[in-house]
């Protein structure tokens, strides 16, 4: 179960590159201005997720969908509110592996599952259902800078769906990769639902909104403009982005 | 300041040692001599600094070809972790901006990832000992707290450096060049009898100073120095590691906006 109350979150953005520098800072406090402007990208935001519901959040890009996933995964602080998160939380926030490209296959799903507080004996044990899984057997030793994208996604994938928790946080999830590995995506969160499970979903997808939503939540320039019903929530989304255009 | 959450539980011990293990071998693995460059890279260096530096006169130390290559090598394990732990919330992006991991794990890593080498180089050293006829006593013991001190030290000056280095991205050339004064202010080529008596309370503020000159009368000379000096260094340690965990802790979230 999730809580929000008046959540806010803003970000200073340097106005450029070189802006990140000790020189530059010493030389805005002698000038007595500051060189980076405020974005508020959530505004006083406030609402509940129950358990096993599955939550869907739109909204055009920009809208604070991201950082708000964040803030729940607790990998960002918000400046305002608060939030009170009942069960273990499993971010599926990225399917960028990334990281040490010279290392196999193996390694790195070693590595990730442990990051994603899956036992390492657990991982080991299961290596072969985990790379037969993503598809990806014959390339246990293969490092990973030899990978496609599609492959990485597939391994990152094939790991964290073996985390266990109670919320799971799904930022686009199910519409990268082919027909065969959304089809996988499908079926492992279909599972999670039935298994009762809370999901909070961002997407731009209103086919995944339909099919799986209970309610969606529509943000728009960081603040909640429609909380309710997936299809009426659609039909907001459609009248925001028509008006834009 | 909570302290308390200074200690790693269980899965963060875990988080440790896959994470520097795989850091350790993406290093060693890209290249094509692996983990011989880490024997390599001080060695060229010695060589390069005994054939310019053994005929002068603060040279005429006993033993100098030990005396300069410890020196080297536990300057080298400082100059690299703090380089290395400095940028390595920013190298580690990829994991900080997907996973709640607590951040103080990563550069504790980065650290660890060059103390291996380090005890890897010592190896190294060991064998030279014994073409040297020097032989190991019992003064291994306090050289080994020695090494403890030294970890602490780094890891403590990484954090100070890695709590601003994703604010302030010129601190990389910063550090390079104050790296450079440390290795001309600390004893490595030449030993701590140059310094003029005068100065040599100032001198002996730098833990730099004060660990390479023990670590050599413990290991060299087998000769015990006065404990209350390994008090004073680890004082001095405890001192700089406060101020760069305090940092850290008051910096670490904001890291994810600025990487």
């Amino acid at each position: 179960m999730i809580e929000i109350k008046n959540l806010s979150k803003t970000f200073k953005i340097e106005s450029n590159k070189k802006d990140q520098t000790l020189f530059s800072h010493v030389k805005s406090i002698l000038e007595r201005k500051t060189k980076s402007r405020k974005l508020e990208v959530l505004k006083n935001i406030s609402f509940n997720v129950q358990e096993g519901e599955f939550l869907g959040i739109i909204g055009v890009n920009g809208s604070g969908k991201s950082t708000l996933l964040r803030i729940l995964g607790e990998i960002m602080q918000p400046d305002k509110g608060e939030i009170k998160i009942k069960g273990k939380i499993v971010p599926f926030l990225s399917l960028n592996m990334g990281f040490f490209e010279s290392l196999s296959a193996k390694e790195n799903v070693l590595l990730n599952g442990v990051l994603m507080g899956i036992d390492k004996h657990f991982l080991l044990k299961n290596m072969d259902n985990i790379l037969e899984y993503t598809g990806l057997k014959g390339f246990r030793n293969v490092p990973l800078k030899k990978f496609s994208k599609g492959m990485n996604m597939r391994l990152v994938f094939g790991v964290a769906r073996y985390a266990q928790g109670d919320i799971y946080l799904v930022d686009e999830m199910l519409r990268v990769g082919d027909k065969n590995f959304r089809e996988k995506c499908h079926e492992f969160f279909e599972g999670v639902r039935k298994k009762g499970k809370t999901i909070v979903y961002t997407t731009h997808n209103f086919n995944d909104i339909e099919k799986y939503c209970d309610r969606v939540v529509v943000l728009h320039k960081g603040k909640i403009v429609y909380d309710g019903d997936p299809k009426k929530a659609i039909n907001f989304y459609e009248k925001i982005t028509e008006k834009r255009s | 300041m909570r302290l308390k959450n200074i200690k790693p539980t269980k899965k963060d011990w875990s988080i440790i040692k896959e994470l520097t293990l795989a850091d350790f071998k993406d290093r060693y693995s890209s290249s094509f001599f692996g983990v011989f460059w880490s024997f390599l890279k001080p060695l060229f260096f010695f060589l390069i600094l005994y054939l310019v530096f053994s005929n002068f006169r603060e040279a005429q130390v006993e033993n100098y070809p030990l005396f300069l290559l410890l020196g080297i090598i536990l300057w080298g394990f400082f100059s690299e972790s703090t380089k290395e732990g400095m940028s390595s919330i920013l190298s580690k992006k990829s994991i900080i901006t997907r996973i709640n991991i607590k951040k103080e794990i990563i550069v504790f890593s980065s650290c660890l990832k060059n103390f291996m080498t380090l005890l890897l180089n010592l190896l190294v050293f060991f064998i030279f000992m014994y073409f040297f006829s020097v032989s190991i006593d019992w003064h291994i013991f306090p050289f080994m707290i020695l090494l403890v001190i030294l970890f602490v030290f780094s890891l403590s000056v990484s954090f100070l450096l890695s709590a601003y280095y994703t604010k302030f991205r010129d601190l990389d050339p910063i550090w390079t060049l104050l790296l450079r004064v440390g290795f001309f202010a600390s004893p490595i080529i030449y030993s701590v009898s140059t310094i003029p008596a005068k100065y040599i309370d100032l001198y002996f503020l730098n833990p730099m100073a004060r660990i390479i000159t023990f670590a050599r009368e413990f290991l060299i000379y087998n000769h015990m120095t006065d404990i209350k000096n390994i008090f004073i260094t680890l004082g001095i340690t405890l001192i700089v590691f406060f101020l760069g965990y305090y940092a850290f802790q008051k910096r670490k979230h904001k890291f994810i906006e600025e990487v």
